[in-house]
C-alpha cells in the first residue's frame, strides 16, 4: 500500500519507470482475473492492455479512494462487463462449451498457462457468468462478499449462495476432468 | 490430493503470466499513452535566448566587459566548492548502503511516514502513524517474511504513557514480492524526483540556488532545484546536496498550476544515513531478536460455515 502511493506518486510527476513498476506488479494478478471472467486468453490479453494503457493515459488526475490493486482489479472487471454488453456474450451452461481456447494470432502473444492453470481456467469457463465472477471477485480480488453484494447489486445471501453453488459445480467439474 | 479437493486454495493459487511479447507491446503503448499525457515544457522552462549580435562600439565594448566578467567568474569557480551534477547525487544514492527518509507535509513536527532501507541487510521497514496508532511493517527479504507490529499510545491520566505494542503478526512474501522488493532497496526514493536521469521529462532544468534564497539551513549542503513540467502543471523540487558525498539530505516538492502562479509547498523527505548496526538494533527494539523473526505464517483459508456448507441453489 505505502508502496503503491509511493509508486503513483512519482506516476503523476512523469516518471516511466514508475508506470513499468506497477505493470510488473499487477499484471499477472490482472491477466489472471480477466482470463478467469473471459473465455479466451487473447480477450483477456486485450482487456489487459486496455485497462493498462487508460490507467497510463489518465493517471494523472486519478484519485484513489482504495487501494490501487483493487482500483486496477475492478477497472478489469468493469471492462470484462463491457465487453459482456458490447459483443452480447451469451452466458455459458454447463454442457454447452468444451475446453479453453486461445483465439491469440501468434503462440508468442499468448499468456503462459500451466497444465493446472489450464484445467482450472477450462473448468471456471463452463461456470454461468454470475457465479464466475463471484468466484473470482472473492479469492482472486479478494473482495468480501458485502462489497460483491454492492458491487452487483444484490443481497449478501445471493453472494454467498452463487458463490458456494458455483464452487459445488466447478468441484463437480474439475472431478469429471480428472476421472477422463 | 487434485485440484477439486482443495479448490478454493487452486484458485487462488491460480496464475496467469504474461509473455514477453505482451509485456512488451502493453509498456511500449502504455509509455506513448503516458507521454502524450504530459504535454512539453512550457516556454518559460525551455525557452533558448535567440543572440542578434551587431558589430557596433557599444557592443564590443560590452563584450570586453563580459570578458572581464568571464574571467571573474571562473576566479570565483576555482575559489569555491564544485558543483554538483544530477547524475552525481543518483550515483551517490545508488551507492548508499543503509538509508532513513523521513516525509513530511504542511507543518508537521512529526514525519507522517518514516522508511528504513538496508541494501546490506535487504531490509525495508516502514512506519507511519495516526493519531490513534503507530505502525511498523517490516520486509525481510533473506527470509522471505513481511511482519507488522502496531504501537497504541497509552495516557496514564493526562501523561502519554509508554505505547502498548501489538502482537507482531507475520506473512509469507510471494515469489514476485520479493523480486519486488529486490528492485526496490536499490531505489533512489523520494530524495530524487525520479527513479534515474532517463526517466526525468523532456526540459527538466537543474540549476544552484543562491545562499540567500535557501530557505532551511542544512549545514555543509549545496542546494540546487530541478524544475520541469507535466499535464500543464509545474514542478520544482528544492535539492540539500551533501557537498562532500554528493548524498542529498533534504528534499524539498513544491508545484504550481499556473507558469505566472508562486510554487506551493507540497513535501519535505529528510535523508540520514545510518550505520547497519543501528538499523539492526532498530528492528531489535520494535519486532525482537533476530531468530524470533523467521516464524512461518499459517494459511487462513475460508471461514468454517462457509466450507461446511452444501451445494445451494439460487
Amino acid at each position: 500500500m505505502l508502496e503503491d502511493q509511493r509508486l503513483l506518486w512519482r506516476l503523476k510527476r512523469g516518471d516511466k519507470e514508475a508506470l513499468r513498476s506497477i505493470y510488473e506488479k499487477y499484471k499477472d494478478n490482472m491477466l489472471t482475473v480477466a482470463t478467469s471472467l473471459l473465455r479466451d486468453a487473447g480477450s483477456s490479453e486485450d482487456v489487459l492492455h486496455d485497462v493498462f494503457v487508460s490507467f497510463a493515459m489518465s493517471v494523472q488526475k486519478l484519485k484513489l479512494r482504495s487501494s490501487l490493486r483493487k482500483y486496477l482489479i475492478t477497472s478489469i472487471i468493469n471492462r470484462v462487463r463491457d465487453r459482456f454488453r458490447t459483443k452480447k456474450h451469451h452466458i455459458v451452461e454447463l454442457d454447452e462449451v468444451g475446453p479453453v481456447s486461445s483465439d491469440s494470432e501468434s503462440p508468442e502473444r499468448s499468456a503462459i498457462l500451466s497444465e493446472e492453470s489450464r484445467l482450472l481456467a477450462g473448468a471456471l469457463a463452463r461456470l454461468p457468468l454470475e457465479q464466475r465472477e463471484t468466484i473470482v471477485l472473492h479469492l482472486k480480488a479478494d473482495m468480501k462478499f458485502n462489497q460483491i453484494a454492492k458491487m452487483q447489486g444484490i443481497s449478501i445471501s445471493t453472494v454467498q449462495g452463487r458463490y458456494r453453488y458455483g464452487l459445488s459445480k466447478l468441484r463437480t467439474i474439475l472431478n469429471g476432468e480428472m476421472k477422463k | 490430493m487434485n485440484l477439486a479437493d482443495d479448490l478454493e486454495r487452486s484458485i487462488r493459487q491460480f496464475q496467469v503470466t504474461t509473455s514477453i511479447e505482451m509485456d512488451r507491446r502493453i509498456l511500449d503503448d502504455a509509455f506513448t499513452a503516458l507521454e502524450k499525457a504530459m504535454p512539453e515544457v512550457s516556454a518559460d522552462l525551455g525557452r533558448t535566448t535567440r543572440q542578434i549580435v551587431v558589430f557596433s562600439r557599444v557592443v564590443r565594448l560590452a563584450a570586453a566587459a563580459a570578458a572581464v566578467m568571464v574571467a571573474c567568474a571562473l576566479l570565483f569557480k576555482i575559489l569555491s566548492p564544485k558543483a554538483v551534477e544530477l547524475p552525481h547525487v543518483y550515483q551517490a544514492l545508488q551507492k548508499a548502503e543503509n538509508l532513513c527518509v523521513s516525509t513530511y507535509t504542511d507543518a508537521e513536527v512529526e514525519p507522517i511516514q518514516q522508511v528504513w532501507t538496508s541494501r546490506t541487510l535487504k531490509i525495508v521497514m516502514y512506519k507511519s502513524q495516526s493519531d490513534a496508532q503507530e505502525q511498523f511493517d517490516l520486509f525481510d527479504i533473506p527470509n522471505r517474511l513481511k511482519k507488522t507490529r502496531y504501537f497504541v499510545p497509552r495516557f496514564r491520566g493526562d501523561k502519554l504513557a509508554p505505547a502498548e505494542a501489538g502482537a507482531v503478526s507475520t506473512e509469507r512474501l510471494a515469489a514476485e514480492q520479493v523480486i519486488r522488493l529486490e528492485r526496490s532497496i536499490k531505489d533512489v526514493f523520494e530524495l530524487v524526483p525520479f527513479a534515474d536521469m532517463d526517466s526525468a521529462p523532456k526540459g527538466s532544468r537543474w540549476a544552484k540556488v543562491p545562499d540567500k534564497d535557501t530557505g532551511a539551513s542544512v549545514p555543509g549542503a549545496q542546494v540546487y532545484e530541478l524544475t520541469w513540467a507535466v499535464e500543464g502543471s509545474f514542478y520544482k523540487c528544492r535539492i540539500f546536496v551533501d557537498a562532500k558525498s554528493d548524498l542529498p539530505k533534504r528534499t524539498e516538492y513544491y508545484f504550481k498550476e499556473k507558469p505566472q502562479d508562486q510554487y506551493k509547498f507540497e513535501s519535505v523527505h529528510v535523508a540520514t544515513y545510518p550505520t547497519e548496526k543501528q538499523i539492526r538494533l532498530l528492528i531489535r527494539e520494535i519486532f525482537g531478536p533476530e531468530q524470533t523473526r523467521s516464524s512461518e505464517p499459517g494459511y487462513i483459508g475460508t471461514p468454517e460455515h462457509l466450507r461446511q456448507g452444501t451445494a445451494e441453489k439460487e
